[in-house]
């Protein structure tokens, strides 16, 4: 059950910096647009489309985002015709950047729109790059490691912590914003073209590499208030000069890797989440 | 090759660089949330989930930190000891006391700083019995400087001063496995956890003795010993369990543990499951509910 275009549905995207929040945003926007969008399409056009065309040429020439240029929230609203059932969905999908959800972990800083957002969010789409993803590893013990003649400790710095860390740092503070409730969570697994080779689902996939999250996320919702997608916006390694130019002959419409879902699957998923668990 | 050029650089003044460290790790100002809670804010979390209070008392340097990070750094890796993480409002506190046993600390082997006495002591972390069928496990894990408990042993600071210790649900008497592997500090180290039972065991310190573990840190240690050596040890480790035993008057359980070896034959937290699976143990001792005798379903030797 959908919820209708008369009270808007507000979803929480969380995610570090190059987690791929604003390249998922060009990538739907013109999914939508072109008729791409499965069962969604728009109703109308959104009214910050000049942001999102913005970022949709960004990801349709496979330009990088400079989405941290603008600090705080930016407002999007899409509001969708869904054909099987027949009605109208208003999403509200505020653009955060990761650097803001940064100077929360580091500081616990988080402005007061950002804050607004979060309790009111409905639904939350939190963001973990695949290819991006820093564990802790450990030094290895009987390993002889000779010291550099420039080797000095480094003192901890919260910014190069572990992803999970952070995700999980950030989720309980987000949960004790809203009194210790959470929406409905879809992990999107981004860029999920370069860990196929490893034959994972994508909750597979989250396990093994941010244990940490996984076990918080599964602690929170026994599973059925979090789902987790593969997602490729891009389709593939866009640095390689051969993948780009094979998925330029078709950008607007990129191949879904292998085990992954399609860019509209979490939306779809949170919108029909019964309204009782949101 | 220059015989200069081998040699490793001269130690930096790490030691410094940690005290600084480890002196902000209240709220630091590099980090979000708290590094760890201070009484107040560890009052408002008993008040909300009545969580298990552990202490560990043992002397600098004995490996106390060394046990709650690892409680973590395991769980960072996944589910064990039929536990899984479900949270902890100190995340920033776990991952800079983890930060020196990581790839990214630029050290060539693991290390923990030591615990400073202005650091605010109270680590949370919440576990969850992977089949569900055990309540949750909330844990305040005091980290507290060792020289506090040197201030109990040798009487400077009656235990009953020391309030943390009647809430404890379990407190672990640390006997430092490293000072225990060593012939000559062998002795000083027996008497010295003699002396800490006596202190703690002082009328009104504890809620009740059942609380007590002995843990025996850094275990490895003592397992690298030549095997005369390792039986006297070994000896004198049952002989110092036994006299806490009598002083507390219950069998007071021995934990071997062994968090963050330096040989690869001890991987990380080894022997955390036993030490998990006694602390889900949480009669409610303030109000007079003894704890059951302790009877270990493992054992790591």
């Amino acid at each position: 059950m959908t919820t209708p275009a008369s009270e808007a549905f507000p979803v929480l995207m969380v995610g570090l910096p190059e987690s791929g929040k604003s390249t998922y945003l060009g990538a739907l926007f013109h999914l939508l647009r072109s008729g791409a969008g499965g069962r969604f399409q728009f109703a109308e056009l959104p009214a910050e489309r000049d942001y999102l065309i913005e970022l949709e040429t960004a990801w349709l020439t496979f330009a990088p985002l400079e989405r941290s240029r603008f600090r705080g929230v930016k407002q999007v609203t899409m509001t969708l015709q869904v054909a099987d059932p027949d009605e109208s969905v208003r999403i509200d999908l505020p653009d955060l950047t990761g650097e803001d959800y940064m100077r929360a972990w580091e500081s616990g800083d988080w402005l007061e729109d950002v804050k607004g957002v979060i309790t009111r969010a409905r639904a939350m789409l939190l963001f973990v790059r695949a290819d991006l993803v820093v564990a802790p590893a450990l030094i290895e013990v009987e390993v002889d490691r000779p010291l550099s003649e420039d080797a000095q400790p480094q003192k901890w710095n919260p910014s190069e912590a572990p992803t999970q860390a952070i995700l999980c740092d950030l989720l309980e503070q987000i949960e004790d914003m809203r009194g210790g409730a959470l929406p409905p969570i879809a992990v999107l697994v981004t860029a999920w073209d370069t860990v196929t080779e490893f034959k994972l689902s994508p909750t597979e996939w989250l396990a093994w590499q941010t244990p940490l999250l996984s076990q918080w996320l599964e602690a929170r919702s026994g599973g059925a208030r979090c789902r987790v997608f593969g997602v490729s916006a891009q389709g593939g390694d866009v640095s390689v000069d051969a993948i780009r130019n094979q998925l330029a002959r078709d950008a607007g419409l990129r191949p879904i890797p292998p085990g992954g879902n399609t860019l509209m699957a979490p939306l779809e998923w949170l919108l029909e989440t019964p309204r009782e668990i949101r | 090759m220059n015989e200069q050029s081998t040699q490793p650089p001269p130690p930096p003044a790490i030691d410094e660089v940690l005290r600084e460290e480890s002196s902000q790790s209240g709220k630091p100002s590099t980090s979000g949330r708290s590094s760890a809670l201070d009484t107040p804010e560890a009052n408002v979390i008993a008040g909300r989930i009545r969580p298990t209070v552990l202490v560990l008392a043992g002397g600098v340097g004995s490996g106390k930190t060394s046990v709650y990070a690892a409680i973590y750094e395991r769980l960072g890796r996944g589910p064990f000891g039929g536990w899984t993480f479900s949270g902890s409002t100190t995340i920033p506190g776990f991952e800079s006391r983890c930060f020196h046993w990581r790839v990214n600390s630029g050290r060539s082997s693991p290390y923990m700083p030591h615990t400073s006495a202005d650091a605010l002591p109270w680590l949370h972390l919440s576990l969850r019995d992977v089949g569900d069928e055990r309540l949750r496990l909330n844990l305040l894990l005091g980290d507290f400087d060792g020289e506090l408990f040197e201030k109990v042993l040798d009487g400077r600071t009656p235990s009953t001063e020391l309030p943390f210790l009647f809430r404890a649900d379990h407190v672990g008497l640390v006997v430092d496995g490293d000072r225990f592997a060593d012939p000559i500090t062998r002795a000083a180290e027996v008497q010295r956890a003699t002396d800490l039972i006596s202190g703690l065991a002082l009328p009104g310190g504890l809620a009740d003795t059942t609380v007590l573990s002995v843990v025996l840190t850094k275990l490895d240690i003592l397992h690298n010993l030549a095997a005369s050596d390792r039986a006297d040890a070994e000896t004198k480790l049952e002989g110092l369990t036994n006299t806490i035993s009598r002083i507390a008057g219950v069998d007071v359980p021995l934990l071997r543990l062994a968090v963050r070896s330096k040989t690869s034959a001890f991987p990380i937290g080894h022997g955390l499951e036993m030490f998990l699976e006694r602390l889900a143990v949480r009669p409610a001792i303030q109000v007079g509910q003894r704890a059951p005798i302790y009877v270990p379903r493992m054992s790591f030797r």
